[in-house]
């Protein structure tokens, strides 16, 4: 009897502790979830996933897609490619362990490299959860920073002049990132630009180095980011008048300066920067000076672009709509050429745009939707003896957008705002060819050697190519509506239809058939079961 | 990696044929000789065939379960059994026995995806019975068979994707079991039951759910990964013996 009363106690007791079993699921499948991307690598698309912590890299190089992914840290805020495109830079929030489940981890600068996607990507702790990154072109440097709006509510102080310059050649250490806070007389910025490395002239120290040219209403910091330690220089944009925005920075790396286009300033900026003792009596001392100029225009620009000629001579082109003339500068020896235009311009291209050197530029007055352009010679700029003028071309319907296709002598023309109405001009022989769309053009872009035309509308199932040598237009059925479409480096067409799973269509050119084209569907919950958390 | 035929079949097999192979091994209560039958059963005066049916519960922490839902496993059960005869010790019974549970749970995802998990599984196996009492049973039950699982996952715009995959599966449990009545020819009681559920994991491909006969181009679809099942578990059912 006994015997019967300890197995009834036994069985009774593990029935209840069955029936009261419960244990916590891991906070990362409760997390609110969003996904950056589609970002274009080289032979790459990215999607960074702030829920899973991950970067998904869709491998497009192939015949077959490859997916692997690499772990960073918690909460993606933004992230941005190298400029080579086989980087990238990823900043993560991190989190505060407030509920079970949740880490003590601190934001982080992330860079993954898409070239190697099975090393792990490398974390720099950043310690303010910045928003924004600006990356050197050669790669090396990064900065982080606040966006105007900044982040989040978390947290007690901020400082919204802080820095962060990451060294990227070298591993996290106790001076890896440097934060630094910069002057400020009452703005925060709302832009970096990271110079090329440049030699200063005069400077003692001969090696090249990378500037960073922090923009804010007003004022224009510039510090030497190879050195974030230094002090950095502050320059005064205001005039009395309207705030001076700093709106982009081109850079004359051969001559040390920059030339910055301000909203409501008076002229084109060029900033030279010169080598100078360092004052002995003051602990990091910076050793250089920024001379600081007004080039010719003269009117407050409203546009500018940048080129290296032939001769490797950069030139600077500035719309001056209050002077009623562009304004051709040899950014070099600042000497400059005008040419006189009615129309308020406010875009200026210069074509073909990518590294060859240009031979024509582009003028169109955008918001003042006119129709017309004008097209200027570029080959004979230098020549002094050379009558310079633009040549004008009317339109049946006015400019809404123009923009450049690379590596060829076309510009396409957006008539409408809902981008329906479409032309293409060729600049060789001046003339434009109309295209209709089915739809607004939510999404195109350019094959990588210029040679079609790639666009797709949100809720039609369809790819559109425009062959720009002859202008003959084709479309690709899709299975699904497109959410993105996108070309990569290496030709091919990658076509987001958007949604939780991930799902693209892979096309491997603008003539592939439909046989040819490859579809992905899951690949941004891919192994999503085999997470550990 | 998706369940391959071989133990999903064998598994399917032995959960159906593994009772009535037996049952149809042992000497029905009509050919017994009652001498040998008081020896190697309980009690000879005892019902030997039983049906069952109740809720069904399967605690769900795996972490591949974990990423589809924080909730249980709930469903229902039944099944039938057959007094094998066996009397290895006094009040010491063996039965054989195949049921079959039908499960399911909801779930959701980053706060926007919902998830909907079904499962069907399929057992046979051998229970020890052991008399505490006259109406009190303690029994202890290893089983084996394959079950059947479906995933789907939508989002909030309605899009979803589903897929469903085999794979197989063991339990062992102990239960206490309440009877009213045991007396020929009906018995019936309550039976409790606990126990863990060992799965394989299933591999799954979250395949989106398409419509209409329009030509689609195959599609490079990414796994989901293995989902695993197990988990401690527990079943409350009525039980009719005759």
């Amino acid at each position: 009897m006994r015997t019967t009363h300890t197995a009834c106690t036994l069985v009774a007791i593990a029935v209840t502790v069955t029936a009261c079993w419960s244990d916590d699921r891991p906070v990362q499948w409760q997390r609110p979830r969003s996904v950056l991307g589609p970002i274009p690598l080289k032979a790459h698309v990215a999607y960074v996933d702030s829920a899973l912590d991950r970067v998904v890299l869709v491998d497009v190089g192939a015949d077959a897609p490859v997916i692997s992914h690499t772990e960073i840290g918690r909460r993606a805020l933004y992230a941005v490619p190298s400029s080579n495109n086989h980087q990238l830079f990823v900043i993560t929030r991190g989190e505060q362990a407030i509920h079970k489940g949740e880490i003590d981890q601190p934001p982080e600068f992330w860079v993954v490299d898409a070239q190697n996607p099975k090393a792990a990507a490398v974390g720099y702790p950043i310690g303010s959860p910045f928003d924004r990154v600006a990356v050197s072109p050669d790669g090396k440097l990064a900065i982080a920073y606040f966006s105007a709006g900044g982040t989040d509510p978390d947290g007690f102080f901020r400082n919204p002049n802080e820095l962060a310059v990451i060294n990227l050649e070298s591993p996290a250490g106790e001076t890896n990132p440097a934060l630094v806070t910069i002057r400020s007389f009452g703005s925060v910025p709302a832009g970096i630009a990271l110079s090329p490395p440049m030699v200063l002239p005069h400077a003692a120290d001969p090696t090249p180095r990378t500037f960073a040219f922090i923009l804010s209403a007003n004022n224009l910091t510039v510090l030497d980011a190879t050195h974030p330690d230094r002090h950095e220089i502050s320059i005064r944009l205001d005039l009395g008048g309207a705030p001076v925005v700093p709106r982009e920075v081109v850079f004359a790396p051969n001559t040390a300066s920059a030339y910055v286009r301000s909203d409501h300033a008076r002229d084109v900026l060029q900033v030279l920067l010169e080598g100078e003792p360092p004052d002995p009596n003051e602990r990091n001392a910076n050793d250089f000076r920024a001379v600081v100029a007004e080039l010719g225009a003269g009117g407050g620009p409203t546009d500018i672009a940048v080129y290296d000629d032939a001769n490797g001579r950069r030139q600077l082109l500035a719309s001056t709509p209050n002077t009623g003339e562009v304004v051709a500068i040899d950014a070099d020896t600042a000497q400059f050429r005008s040419i006189p235009v009615a129309d308020p311009i406010d875009r200026v291209l210069v074509f073909p745009g990518a590294d060859a050197a240009p031979h024509k530029a582009l003028f169109a007055s955008v918001g003042a939707a006119l129709p017309r352009l004008y097209v200027l010679d570029l080959d004979h700029l230098d020549d002094p003896l050379a009558q310079i003028k633009l040549t004008k071309i009317t339109l049946d319907k006015p400019v809404r957008d123009v923009v450049a296709v690379p590596g060829r002598d076309f510009a396409m023309i957006v008539h409408d705002d809902a981008r329906t109405v479409l032309g293409l001009l060729d600049l060789s022989t001046a003339a434009t060819s109309p295209l209709l769309g089915v739809g607004k053009l939510d999404s195109y872009d350019f094959s990588p050697d210029g040679s079609h035309l790639i666009g797709a509308t949100t809720g039609v199932s369809r790819v559109g190519f425009v062959s720009l040598d002859n202008l003959h237009p084709t479309d690709f059925r899709l299975d699904d509506p497109p959410a993105h479409v996108l070309a990569t480096a290496n030709g091919k067409i990658f076509v987001d239809h958007g949604g939780p799973f991930g799902h693209a269509t892979i096309i491997p050119s603008p003539s592939a058939t439909r046989s040819d084209a490859v579809v992905l569907s899951g690949f941004l919950t891919a192994d999503l079961l085999d997470e550990e958390p | 990696m998706r369940a391959t035929i071989t133990p999903v079949f064998v598994s399917v097999f032995a959960s159906l044929w593994l009772p009535l192979g037996l049952t149809a091994a042992t000497p029905s209560r009509a050919d017994a000789d009652p001498s040998v039958s008081a020896s190697t059963s309980a009690s000879a005066d005892t019902n030997r065939d039983e049906l069952w049916f109740g809720g069904d519960f399967r605690a769900l922490r795996s972490s591949s379960a974990n990423a589809l839902t924080d909730a249980n496993l709930a469903g229902v059960s039944f099944g039938y059994a057959r007094d094998l005869g066996i009397a290895v010790l006094p009040r010491l019974a063996v039965w054989a026995e195949a049921g079959m549970a039908i499960g399911g749970t909801t779930g959701t995802m980053f706060q926007t995806l919902s998830t909907d998990l079904s499962t069907i599984g399929l057992t046979g196996g051998l229970r020890a019975r052991y008399q505490l009492h006259r109406l009190i049973v303690a029994s202890a039950r290893l089983a084996f068979g394959a079950q059947r699982a479906r995933v789907a996952i939508t989002d909030s715009s309605g899009s979803s994707a589903s897929d469903h995959g085999w794979g197989s599966m063991a339990q062992a449990s102990a239960a206490l079991d309440l009877f009213a009545v045991t007396r020929p020819p009906f018995g019936f009681g309550v039976r409790a039951e606990f126990g863990y559920v060992a799965a394989q994991a299933i591999g799954l491909t979250a395949r989106r759910d398409t419509s209409g006969d329009t030509l689609m181009l195959p599609a490079n679809e990414i796994p989901l990964g293995g989902l695993d099942l197990s988990g401690p578990a527990f079943t409350i059912s009525f039980v009719g013996q005759f």
